[in-house]
């Protein structure tokens, strides 16, 4: 099954291991029937074969539409969703294999923000005891007196005020929320976050706030990060390097440019294609001609045969359905692997859309 | 240049709700003038909508953008009447020169998903579970026409054909929940169309949907404007999707329109700085290149019971003087130095000679750092 070497992933003149590096990561999910036995009557595979690499002071935007497995992702990674096989191996040690204790130990280093600001917090604890709770579960910074310093730390550093220490979730607007999820993801000093949508649920004002704060913080304490979202733009903005999924598996990887200007897979193409308008202010003729994809994706507990994108992609041939193709580098930039039978760079021809002039 | 310094006309009262220049071959369907809605609650008068003034012309797509709670999507529940009764609602809604809000009831439902039709952002709770998608979109047609529900099913099938959904015969008979979300907001398209509307009220028709299915949806609703010969008024909060698909946008802040005018020429040249913040915001309208950070806009939107006094953006505006705290700035015609001539652009700002001028108005918002000023605290 596995056609991804881990060889072919690291990006040429990496010199020593990488901070993280998933491998050949499969999530089987049972799917039970509706009688009482609850029998499993299949299983969906949200995530079949992912594998990536990231390096400290990193971005890796995962970008992909709903049920892509990019979520999933992120939380195999955690463990917060035991694997189904493959490895995580984060600092050179694997994460799936670990006992309890080690791995508890483990999680200091790697982070989660989530996407919903509201059901993330418990609405009954105080913001001190939010961002201090995890600091009690790993015995860090002594006693209470400690720990209210180093909350009082967190706060100042996400931008808001030590004062704010005792009041409660429902006091904060969405985007302050966010700040104390992100505070509270770097009470234990990680080195890697997730962060699952992290500006989804937030206004496109406040959104702008809390990527700047990602992006600063990245600089001041060498984080990396993994940035999971549906936003082409913000992903764009943010990313070091993008991967792109469809139906549980990574279409395209590449470094963030080469992804957004020379996709060449058919999927990243119609994406890209298909987002609203990339820059606001050009005319409307400016617009690349969109890519439109017919029907819908199709069901993870069915899934096609050999490429998964075939049923809705214009290039399919018959090798398509019998055969996987692997993510590997087919020409285009240093580092871009793809897989697709027919890669290429689609030629952008600006202004020549026939689809470009609407409204 | 010479143009921009003098930028701005004395006030004319009518210019809001006047057609736009250059209107003489499209007719205006729907205009609304000088709406308010304001809600009685325990708390205080949420005043949701304050003095919204727009016209909308035939085939015409007109954008409103504006951040959550800033009354978008009131304002039009409001033409439809589709707001609580305890709702205070001012102002006239003009349908080919008729007062909606002064009609019957009856009159009023005549009116409601035949003339002018909604789409809403949700077509899971839009859509009733218990009745197949043929019968609550014949339920609209045989609601305004008394004719038999095999007519009202035929055409119920024309409009399911119409955008874009295969097997329409058998797909009448279908359930809400054997759609996708593509599919059912297709649907509920098909719904809005099929009394041949003058206007759809596109409430974030979109915003549920992944961005392939997106702009399928979105190309679906521009290709219904043609085959029905519908304006369309597009509430979203995505500035791309206005660009992309509006002849005409208004921007809202705290229930009050704050920029009205052609879209590109709006984004290219704003005059209200909360329209220059939302581009700056935004990693596609800012221009910033990778590695330079975006320009948010400091602070929230204000709660709408405890409005702020003056022009409601002061409190985050970088250009807010005195006289921003206390006068309301009113919705002024714009000089235009670019952009098609006598196309109307209004704003309401105090100094919207400033961003005239500006080479960049942008520039005004700085990216601050966020941690820094928490550490000064």
């Amino acid at each position: 099954m596995s056609v991804q070497s881990t060889a072919e992933l690291s990006a040429p003149g990496d010199q020593g291991r990488h901070l993280l590096e998933v491998r050949d990561l499969v999530m089987e999910f049972p799917v039970r029937g509706g009688g009482v036995l609850r029998r499993v009557v299949g299983t969906v595979e949200a995530v079949s074969g992912v594998s990536f690499t990231l390096d400290a002071g990193e971005t890796l935007g995962v970008v992909g539409e709903s049920g892509c497995g990019k979520s999933t992702t992120g939380r195999a990674i955690l463990q917060l969703h035991t694997p189904t096989s493959g490895e995580v191996v984060f600092d050179g040690r694997d994460l799936t294999t670990m006992s309890k204790d080690d791995l508890r130990a483990a999680r200091r280093d790697v982070q989660i923000v989530f996407q919903d600001p509201y059901a993330s917090l418990n609405p009954r604890m105080p913001i001190n005891d939010i961002i201090g709770e995890p600091m009690v579960i790993h015995g860090l910074h002594g006693d209470a007196a400690g720990r209210r310093a180093k909350v009082a730390e967190l706060l100042t550093l996400v931008g808001l005020s030590p004062e704010h220490g005792n009041r409660y979730p429902h006091e904060f607007s969405g985007g302050q929320r966010q700040r104390v999820g992100i505070a509270r993801a770097l009470a234990l000093e990680p080195r890697l976050l997730i962060l699952d949508e992290p500006v989804s649920a937030l206004d496109v004002s406040v959104q702008a706030s809390v990527v700047n704060l990602l992006e600063e913080l990245q600089e001041r304490l060498d984080l990396a990060y993994v940035f999971i979202a549906h936003d082409l733009s913000i992903v764009r903005h943010i990313s070091d390097r993008v991967a792109v999924m469809y139906l549980g598996r990574i279409v395209e990887i590449g470094d963030r440019d080469t992804i957004y200007d020379g996709a060449m897979h058919p999927y990243t193409q119609a994406l890209l294609s298909a987002a609203p308008s990339g820059d606001l202010t050009a005319g409307p003729s400016d617009k690349t001609e969109r890519i439109m994809l017919d029907g819908d994706v199709p069901s993870p507990m069915d899934p096609p045969s050999g490429c998964r994108f075939r049923t809705r992609c214009w290039k399919a041939e018959d090798v398509c359905a019998e055969e996987q193709p692997g993510l590997v580098h087919r020409g285009g930039a240093p580092g871009q692997l793809v897989a697709c039978h027919f890669a290429e760079v689609r030629p952008v021809a600006a202004g020549s859309g026939t689809d470009a002039v609407r409204g | 240049m010479s143009m921009r310094e003098s930028s701005r006309t004395a006030h004319d009262p009518d210019a809001a709700t006047r057609l736009p220049p250059g209107a003489g071959e499209a007719a205006e369907v729907l205009r609304v003038e000088d709406l308010t809605v304001s809600f009685p609650t325990d708390d205080g008068l949420v005043q949701a909508v304050r003095g919204v003034s727009y016209t909308v012309r035939e085939r015409e797509v007109l954008g409103i953008v504006g951040e959550s709670g800033s009354g978008k999507s009131v304002s039009s529940l409001a033409v439809l009447g589709l707001i609580p009764r305890s709702a205070q609602v001012t102002g006239r809604i003009v349908y080919r020169g008729d007062d909606v809000l002064a009609m019957s009831a009856k009159a009023q439902r005549q009116l409601r998903g035949n003339r002018i039709a909604m789409v809403f952002q949700d077509p899971m709770t839009a859509m009733n579970p218990v009745h197949t998608v043929g019968d609550q979109i014949a339920e609209m047609v045989r609601s305004h026409e008394p004719l038999p529900r095999k007519v009202a099913l035929a055409r119920a099938k024309d409009a399911l054909d119409l955008v874009g959904i295969p097997q329409a015969e058998t797909r009448l008979r279908a359930y809400p929940h054997e759609f996708s979300g593509g599919m059912r907001q297709r649907a509920m398209i098909a719904m809005a169309i099929v009394n041949r509307p003058d206007v759809i009220l596109a409430d974030e028709p979109t915003t549920a949907l992944d961005v392939t299915v997106q702009a399928q949806v979105l190309d679906t609703l521009l290709e219904m404007k043609d085959a029905v010969g519908a304006a369309i008024v597009l509430i979203t909060h995505d500035l791309g999707v206005v660009a992309d698909v509006a002849d005409r946008v208004l921007v809202m802040y705290a229930g009050r329109p704050v920029e009205l005018g052609e879209s590109r020429g709006v984004f290219r040249d704003p005059r209200m700085p909360y329209t220059a913040g939302l581009l700056g915001s935004t990693p596609s309208g800012s221009g910033t290149a990778a590695g330079e950070r975006l320009r948010p806009i400091s602070g929230n939107p204000p709660s709408l019971i405890d409005l702020p006094s003056g022009c409601s953006f002061h409190p985050r505006c970088p250009l807010a003087d005195d006289v921003c705290c206390s006068e309301v700035p009113a919705l002024l015609r714009q000089e235009r130095a670019h952009g098609a001539p006598g196309q109307l652009h209004l704003a309401a700002c105090h100094h919207s000679d400033r961003l005239a001028e500006a080479s960049d108005p942008i520039d005004f918002f700085r990216p601050e750092t966020t941690t820094a000023r928490g550490a000064q605290r």
